[in-house]
């Protein structure tokens, strides 16, 4: 079986490659066309390297004044505005007192998006399989759309909840009772907060956010698993969970790595949510559940206040966390890609090659 | 009631075959097949031939009930295996389609590896174990003529092979479980003239142990291959006989028009 595919980026075939030659015949509407869909072509690699661009030259400074200790110290201050006196570093001038080290912010981000991706990976697909495979077909339609739904949600409005609701009730109710698996499992060890502000909080609401993205993917992609393939393993007397195991699982594996990049992006970067459910702290969390701040929920927070520096060093400190964020979310992009690209190279199409 | 289960390597020849008695397929109230009766004789090589639409496929696929996962399929009347209705009430599916096994129309191996693809099923029905089960695939393998091409990958991805070497994986597959009956749906429709050669060849010495049904579009095919006969047209049974008769000498004039090939 030969498979005809349009590669994209190819010879344009035959009316096209007439039109593109003779230019000047075009009609005005073609010409406009041209252009629109050049420049709209354009505008996002544009916009994507003049965000780096402002954002590396915005940081630089802060880069030469804090040097290594970005990474490895937790002390960050935008210094005291209001005393005489100034601290210099490599030839840069900041507020007396003024220290950029991002530590806190790093371990905060990824600790917060990390157990959120841990957690709704399982949730999603195992919810998505369930809804596939053993749910009444009836049921699965409105399940789904509420299951899609949840991605609507404006942030601020999961942030609210977690913070007047589902805070509180985990602190008053479930923390107690985690804390006490600690005996097992040392992670659980500790104290919180009473209304719940803290990693773990903010990990759960991160978890609910994010489970809509894997799920949808999820849900797209184990629909598109041949029925062939399925109807394999059933004439093999296999149970369905057999059958999600040796032919559904290996066919939507790539899929869900990706998608659960894409969730992991999503979490890194979360802001106001984070912001009103993390509490904050400006140190690394002494516990799971302990308070403390991620990159994007403290530019959030400080960014207005780093305005009054007049030495215009504190909002160049804003820029480096924020071009920190990018370049993880860069990472976790670009993995994804590499580790799909690797995968799906062990191509599973069935009835291939014949 | 539950199917015995025979053990891998001491099969004995079937006995009684497959009957199918008063055999109705609906679908969303459409009859596809109509009260279809037919004994598929034990150790027999059986060819389902006829018209596209005929119904086929539709009567192969009640026989390992596989209309049991598309919604808007009813099945009525029975399929008899080895003296036991597939349709009963307390039957076992699972050990019916251990017993039952089929062959699709395109190569369908499981996304795992070459050897994975032979020994799950029989890991999963509990007829081989951690320790015996690479015998097993061994043998199933050499059964089917593939072992010399994959020995050395064994544990490399099945789609790396050929369209008629990934057939031949699933006839392992298949034959992994002991079945009793195979059903073939079109099984070379797909493949090259050498290895629906070598299919034919397998079928034929298959059938001294088991029951086999093929359905074909290809008459030759069903002319060499076969011992019987069934010709369905519309839903129906027009005439079930030996291959000899069917091709020599058929009983009904719609037979004579569609081996002569004046009806398709």
């Amino acid at each position: 079986m030969i498979l005809v595919r349009r590669r994209a980026g190819g010879p344009p075939t035959g009316p096209a490659r007439v039109a593109r030659t003779r230019s000047h015949e075009l009609s005005t509407g073609d010409r406009v066309l041209q252009w629109v869909s050049g420049v709209a072509a354009t505008i996002p690699l544009a916009g994507l390297l003049f965000i780096t661009i402002i954002l590396v030259v915005w940081a630089i400074p802060a880069i030469i004044y804090s040097g290594f200790t970005v990474f490895t110290s937790d002390k960050f201050f935008i210094g005291s505005f209001y005393n005489p006196n100034f601290s210099s570093v490599n030839g840069i001038v900041a507020p007396y007192g003024a220290s950029y080290g991002a530590l806190t912010f790093i371990v905060g981000t990824l600790t917060s998006s990390l157990i959120a991706l841990v957690l709704a990976v399982p949730i999603s697909v195992g919810g998505v399989l369930m809804l596939s495979e053993w749910i009444p077909r009836r049921l699965e339609g409105p399940l789904s759309t509420f299951l899609e739904l949840l991605a609507g949600i404006p942030s601020v409005v999961f942030g609210f909840w977690g913070l007047t609701v589902f805070g509180p009730f985990l602190g008053a109710h479930i923390f107690p009772a985690l804390s006490h698996l600690g005996v097992i499992l040392p992670f659980f060890k500790g104290s919180w907060a009473y209304n719940g502000q803290g990693l773990l909080t903010a990990s759960l609401v991160l978890t609910l956010m994010i489970i809509p993205i894997i799920a949808s993917t999820t849900r797209q992609l184990v629909k598109r698993v041949p029925v062939l393939a399925s109807e394999g393993a059933m004439a093999l007397g296999m149970t369905k969970y057999e059958m999600v195991r040796v032919v559904t699982i290996p066919y939507v594996r790539t899929g869900i790595i990706a998608s659960a990049l894409l969730g992991w992006g999503r979490a890194l970067g979360e802001t106001i949510a984070v912001l009103l459910i993390i509490g904050m702290a400006n140190n690394p969390p002494v516990n799971i559940y302990g308070t403390t701040s991620t990159l994007a929920s403290t530019i959030a927070a400080d960014l207005d206040s780093a305005f009054s520096d007049g030495t215009g060093m504190a909002v160049r400190a804003m820029a480096m966390l924020g071009l920190l964020l990018l370049i993880m979310s860069l990472i976790t992009n670009l993995t994804g890609r590499l580790v799909v690209r690797r995968i799906s190279s062990e191509a599973l199409p069935v009835g291939r090659g014949v | 009631m539950q199917l015995a289960g025979t053990n891998v390597g001491t099969q004995e020849a079937v006995s009684e075959g497959v009957s199918v008695e008063g055999l109705t397929v609906k679908f969303r109230g459409t009859p596809l097949i109509e009260g279809i009766s037919n004994l598929f004789e034990p150790n027999k090589v059986t060819a389902i031939v006829g018209p596209t639409g005929c119904g086929k496929t539709t009567l192969l696929r009640s026989i390992n009930r596989m209309h049991d996962h598309v919604a808007g399929m009813q099945v009525s009347g029975k399929v008899v295996v080895e003296g036991v209705n597939v349709y009963g009430a307390d039957v076992n599916v699972r050990e019916v389609r251990r017993r039952v096994g089929m062959l699709f129309q395109r190569p369908n191996p499981f996304p795992r590896s070459i050897a994975e693809n032979v020994g799950l099923a029989p890991r999963a029905h509990g007829l081989a174990n951690r320790g015996n089960v690479r015998d097993l695939v061994q043998e199933q393998l050499t059964t089917v003529g593939l072992w010399d091409a994959v020995s050395s990958r064994l544990h490399g991805s099945p789609f790396g092979l050929s369209g008629g070497q990934q057939q031949l994986l699933c006839l392992a597959r298949t034959l992994a479980l002991s079945p009793d009956v195979i059903l073939l749906d079109e099984p070379t429709s797909a493949l090259d003239p050498d290895t629906t050669d070598h299919i034919e060849q397998l079928m034929k010495k298959l059938s001294e142990r088991m029951t086999v049904l093929i359905v074909t579009h290809n008459l030759a095919q069903a002319s060499r291959i076969s011992d019987n006969v069934l010709f369905l047209m519309k839903g129906n049974v027009v005439e079930a006989t030996s291959a000899r008769t069917f091709f020599h000498d058929p009983a009904d004039e719609r037979s004579r028009a569609y081996v002569s090939g004046r009806i398709g």
